[in-house]
């Protein structure tokens, strides 16, 4: 799966030799389900393929409350796999507001996460 | 009726302020940090408004190269302080676009000395029909020798050739002894209406701005298309003078804010939802202020519910309900967050979140919102 990024999308990519699923950019869209409905077909297609591990990096500068819902039901599907599944939550030094949004994902999900600051 | 209005604590100025503009479709008005960054902002809000106007598409890519223009010769030959810098803050530029007109305003401070070459040079563009203004040009091209900072007549000789109108100037003698230049570039497409009076308008917008500290105005569309180019603005230049952990808060507030307002707002009558937005920087912190219509049909109490819900909760309370609707969320029916921007505000705020519900003698209802970041 790829997904551009636009000004107001972020980009999507998975990569299935490195496991790796990565979202980054800004995520702004005002319909977000017409832009996550696709990703979230990815995740149950994932699961149901049986793939052995999945790192899912985020690195998002900014998003919306709706891409918030979609990005909880992202990783609430995942977190059903057997898989074994981590989140690598990115963000710039100085936006502890995007810190605390990742450690809020981060309570409500059984996933476990790392946080990084971006270099 | 105007009784019902509560509450009154809000900074109230945004509600008149923006009931003054009801005629004006686009208004972007900027005192802040000035930088070259700034041009792209705002050729993109202006494209997005004009371009979606029958009879201003036309010049649209005119009105994008007087704004740049306009805007370069505040940076170029704006008085600066002994350090070099702008003195941005008596700076203003601006500019409105009505059904049929667009006009690109300017005030920009200059030494008292310039005052009676400035004022000739425009003299003499006005009086130059289009063949004299082409013939002037390549004679001051190749001169190249009317402005110590460079090309200051050059860049008067294109105003007026773009414009095809006469360039409107006037003169402000501040009570420091500061002269301010005000200066006024248009397209009008239909003469019957009456020229805006620009000297008397931009003085007031002027004398506003710095009396409320703002450093940015925006009235129009709050789509998408608007607000993106706004958020960029916000980030490059408003904040320049602002730690980045603080220009990144103002960013994460007003995606919530403007999508806002982009989603609920009263339908003006060229069908956008529109409102206007103002930033200050205010005892140490930015200033976000709001107002939007209400629609007739739309019933405000259930958001003032949810805002006043908000009230007096310390941060740890305003993550835990966050939490609390966020993972609630995932098993609503209705696909959507409504609630959680809020509180999101809620919890990146200094203090309340500050808001009004107006209501004017004819019925029009008015939502204004204040938040400190």
């Amino acid at each position: 799966m790829h997904l551009e990024p636009t000004i107001d999308t972020p980009e999507v990519t998975y990569t299935r030799d490195q496991h790796r699923l990565i979202i980054r950019g800004r995520s702004l869209p005002e319909d977000a389900w017409s832009f996550y409905e696709p990703v979230l077909d990815w995740a149950k297609d994932f699961i149901a393929n049986g793939h052995q591990e999945l790192t899912i990096e985020f690195f998002l500068e900014y998003f919306n409350s709706s891409s918030g819902r979609y990005l909880l039901e992202l990783l609430s599907t995942l977190e059903k796999s057997p898989q074994q599944i981590q989140v690598v939550w990115v963000s710039e030094p100085d936006d502890e507001l995007m810190v605390e949004k990742g450690e809020e994902f981060s309570g409500l999900v059984s996933i476990p996460f790392v946080f990084r600051t971006a270099s | 009726m105007p009784g019902d209005n509560v509450p009154s604590n809000v900074p109230s100025m945004m509600v008149p302020f923006f009931i003054a503009l009801r005629d004006v479709r686009l208004m972007f008005a900027y005192r802040g940090p000035l930088s070259d960054h700034l041009t792209d902002g705002i050729i993109s809000i202006s494209e997005h408004t004009v371009s979606g106007q029958e009879e201003m598409s036309r010049v649209n890519r005119k009105v994008s190269f007087l704004l740049v223009e306009c805007f370069q010769n505040i940076l170029k030959h704006g008085e600066k302080s002994p350090d070099g810098n702008l003195l941005s803050e008596n700076a203003v530029f601006s500019f409105r676009a009505f059904d049929d007109s667009f006009y690109i305003n300017s005030i920009n401070p200059l030494k008292p000395e310039d005052r009676d070459r400035l004022a000739e040079m425009v003299e003499r563009v006005n009086r130059m029909d289009r063949a004299e203004l082409k013939t002037f040009y390549k004679q001051q091209l190749e001169e190249n020798a009317i402005s110590s900072k460079g090309g200051a007549g050059l860049g008067l000789i294109e105003l007026a050739r773009k414009s095809g109108q006469p360039i409107r100037y006037d003169f402000e003698e501040e009570p420091s002894g500061m002269l301010l230049f005000h200066n006024q570039v248009y397209f009008r497409k239909n003469s019957q209406r009456p020229e805006f009076s620009f000297t008397e308008a931009t003085k007031k917008l002027r004398f506003e701005l710095i009396r409320h500290r703002i450093l940015l105005i925006y009235k129009g569309d709050f789509s998408q298309g608007a607000i993106l180019p706004l958020l960029d603005i916000i980030e490059l230049n408003v904040g320049r003078n602002s730690s980045s952990s603080e220009t990144r808060r103002v960013g994460h507030v007003l995606i919530e804010l403007l999508q806002n307002i982009g989603s609920h707002a009263a339908i003006s009558a060229d069908g956008t939802r529109e409102g206007m937005l103002a930033i200050s920087r205010e005892a140490g912190a930015m200033v976000i202020r709001t107002v939007n219509g209400i629609s007739e049909d739309a019933d405000p109490s259930a958001l003032k519910k949810r805002l006043d819900e908000l009230k007096n909760k310390d941060t740890q309370t305003l993550k835990r309900l966050h939490r609390e609707r966020f993972k609630a969320s995932l098993n609503s029916p209705v696909r959507s967050s409504s609630g959680l921007g809020l509180i999101q505000i809620a919890k990146a705020a200094k203090g309340q979140i500050d808001y009004s519900i107006h209501t004017e003698q004819n019925g029009e209802r008015f939502f204004s919102l204040s938040v400190r970041v």
